[in-house]
């Protein structure tokens, strides 16, 4: 491997594993000294008295905040979220992981695959082509980036779902307790996933479409681009040179959106009953169940952390400007 | 000509701030013109838009119209006084970064770096739900996730005053920074802190609105996004009361599609300049 891109990878690592301590102080500070601390739960008449004492050992509240800290980030090392104040004696890992998180990924990478294809395509054939076409998707595009994602979910709700019995108004099966083969439930699953998929696509698709037309748009009237008309090249070959461009605003896009792969759609799933991280989330909020809270936001920082990483090594490829510049970024 | 000149000049702010214009007027208007507040029951629920009551009424009986028009005005108000407060924050941390650079520059940006990476709305409802909802409350949260990205922009375009020839002739003349500050720098920095207002205008009805149709707004004020909460509450799906839910959204969609054309022709014009 050359020197220069193991330099890269280390200092963009050490940037992501600042981005991680930042989101474990932030945890700290917003679950620890604001109003919703682990004392609160010790108030709450639904904690056993044995409960209260191992909450007291385990948070360390009768010891200096400092020690407190330490102890916060020993047990977040060990995989130990605490547990949550709803479903008693429950760990807050195996309430997210598993059945939730399973759904909540499954519907977020359907809909930011499906988006990122259709709007980085889209983007690339009208910014390359210009004219009438052109203005009429953009400009929708631009009516469909302004409609707020839980308005568009509650119309698809209420004329695909409860005029029209096109799709299931809300759910992630019909069958809570029927026995039934395997390729009725995943079709049943597909079959309830339509709806929220629906909406996300729409909110998704404008971000990519606009970024990527805007860039193409540009690039096309830059002077390489005319010399390769000069030589000869066909409308073709030029596209596929310039999908490159298209190709590095994509990968930036799925980079920042990817941190909404575990909490972005709350407010879809929440319309959907869709049962996912997202609408576990907005329940916890209504049951005050802060540890939940506190696990979903440190997985969300992960998760950040970890796309920001894979983006930048991405860029390292695309982007050939990184090579030359050395360090900096865009 | 200058910046202000060539954005009102542009279609895409004409466009944008006339629809605004009609939004505000055609509220203005039916709160002058009808007899009925928010909490005034006015009619039998679930009537369907008509002449008296042109959008329709709700479970309870009150007039749509007359809710959506008071809701117009909490929209915009919680949406602006939060821009407000998220431009003075972002004057305030941007000029001092870009001015004194060095560690205060470093530690200042990393945070905004930082914040900007998250996903605000998971802080937005975790902040609201610990802080109780509110409409102030409400307002110190869109601030405080989106200062980051107006500082960033207020440092950058700091950044690029300070390098201008007539603030390096003052200094040469031996000037204070504060004189600088002061006399050059803020007057200079007032039309992209402007922009800035719009901007995070857009930024925080979006998030007021989600916030509000999750039931975590002041549910005592009814704003738009508060009317849907209420929509979805009630049997307004089921009783095929759509007048409830296309116009509130039609009319964030309205405003929203407004503040991004604004922002549009402000950022394309601010591109000219560099």
């Amino acid at each position: 491997m050359p020197r220069e891109f193991v330099n890269y990878i280390v200092n963009r690592f050490f940037q992501v594993m600042l981005i991680v301590l930042f989101g474990f102080i932030a945890a700290f500070i917003i679950f620890r000294l604001l109003p919703g601390d682990p004392t609160i739960s010790l108030l709450d008449p639904r904690v056993p008295p044995e409960a209260r004492e191992e909450l007291i050992k385990r948070f360390g509240l009768d010891r200096p905040l400092y020690e407190q800290f330490l102890l916060y980030l020993t047990n977040l090392a060990r995989g130990d979220f605490g547990y949550s104040f709803v479903y008693i004696g429950v760990p807050v890992t195996t309430i997210i992981f598993g059945e939730r998180l399973f759904n909540t990924v499954v519907l977020m990478s359907s809909a930011m695959l499906t988006s990122a294809l259709l709007g980085t395509s889209l983007g690339l054939i009208m910014g390359f082509r210009g004219g009438l076409l052109d203005k009429l998707f953009t400009s929708t595009l631009y009516l469909l980036a302004s409609a707020p994602v839980f308005w568009v979910g509650l119309l698809i709700q209420f004329y695909a779902g409860y005029r029209l019995n096109m799709i299931p108004i809300a759910g992630t099966t019909s069958f809570y307790f029927e026995e039934v083969p395997v390729y009725v439930l995943v079709l049943d699953y597909i079959h309830h996933m339509i709806g929220p998929l629906t909406v996300l696509t729409l909110f998704f698709t404008p971000l990519y479409y606009i970024y990527v037309r805007n860039v193409v748009s540009n690039v096309r009237g830059e002077d390489f681009v005319l010399t390769l008309r000069a030589l000869g090249l066909s409308d073709l070959r030029i596209l596929l040179r310039i999908s490159r461009f298209a190709l590095i605003a994509t990968v930036t896009i799925i980079a920042n959106e990817s941190a909404l792969l575990i909490v972005g759609a709350v407010f879809t799933e929440t319309i959907f009953g869709w049962n996912g991280v997202g609408r576990l989330l907005y329940d916890s909020i209504f049951k005050a169940d802060y540890p939940v809270l506190q696990g979903i936001f440190l997985l969300t920082i992960i998760v950040v952390a970890t796309a920001n990483f894979i983006a930048d090594i991405l860029y390292y490829f695309l982007d050939p400007r990184i090579k030359v510049k050395g360090l900096t970024r865009r | 000509m200058s910046l202000l000149h060539r954005v009102l000049r542009d279609p895409l702010f004409q466009i944008g701030f006339t629809t605004l214009l009609l939004v505000i007027l055609t509220s203005l208007a039916w709160r002058l013109y009808s007899p009925w507040t928010s909490k005034d029951m006015v009619g039998a629920p679930f009537q369907p838009p008509s002449i008296e009551h042109p959008l329709g009424t709700d479970d309870l009986g009150r007039d749509v119209m007359t809710l959506i028009s008071e809701g117009v005005f909490i929209t915009l108000f919680v949406g602006l006084a939060s821009a407000i407060l998220i431009a003075t924050i972002g004057l305030l941390v941007g000029v001092t970064a870009a001015v004194f650079r060095g560690l205060a520059d470093t530690i200042l940006m990393r945070i905004v770096d930082f914040l900007l990476s998250i996903p605000s709305l998971v802080v937005a409802l975790i902040l609201v739900a610990i802080l109780k909802p509110s409409i102030f409350n409400v307002i110190l949260v869109i601030a405080i996730i989106g200062w980051p990205a107006s500082a960033r922009l207020v440092r950058a375009y700091t950044l690029s005053l300070i390098e201008a020839p007539y603030i390096e002739a003052s200094r040469a003349l031996g000037s204070s920074v504060t004189h600088i500050v002061v006399r050059h720098l803020i007057p200079n920095i007032t039309p992209i802190i402007l922009g800035s207002i719009l901007i995070g205008t857009r930024a925080a009805i979006l998030l007021e609105s989600g916030l509000s149709f999750l039931g975590l707004g002041d549910l005592e004020r009814v704003s738009l996004g508060t009317i849907l909460f209420y929509a979805r509450r009630s049997a307004a799906l089921i009783s095929g009361a759509y007048w409830l839910i296309v116009f509130p959204g039609l009319l964030i969609m309205l405003i929203i599609l407004a503040l991004t054309l604004i922002t549009l022709a402000i950022e394309r014009n601010l591109k000219v300049k560099e």
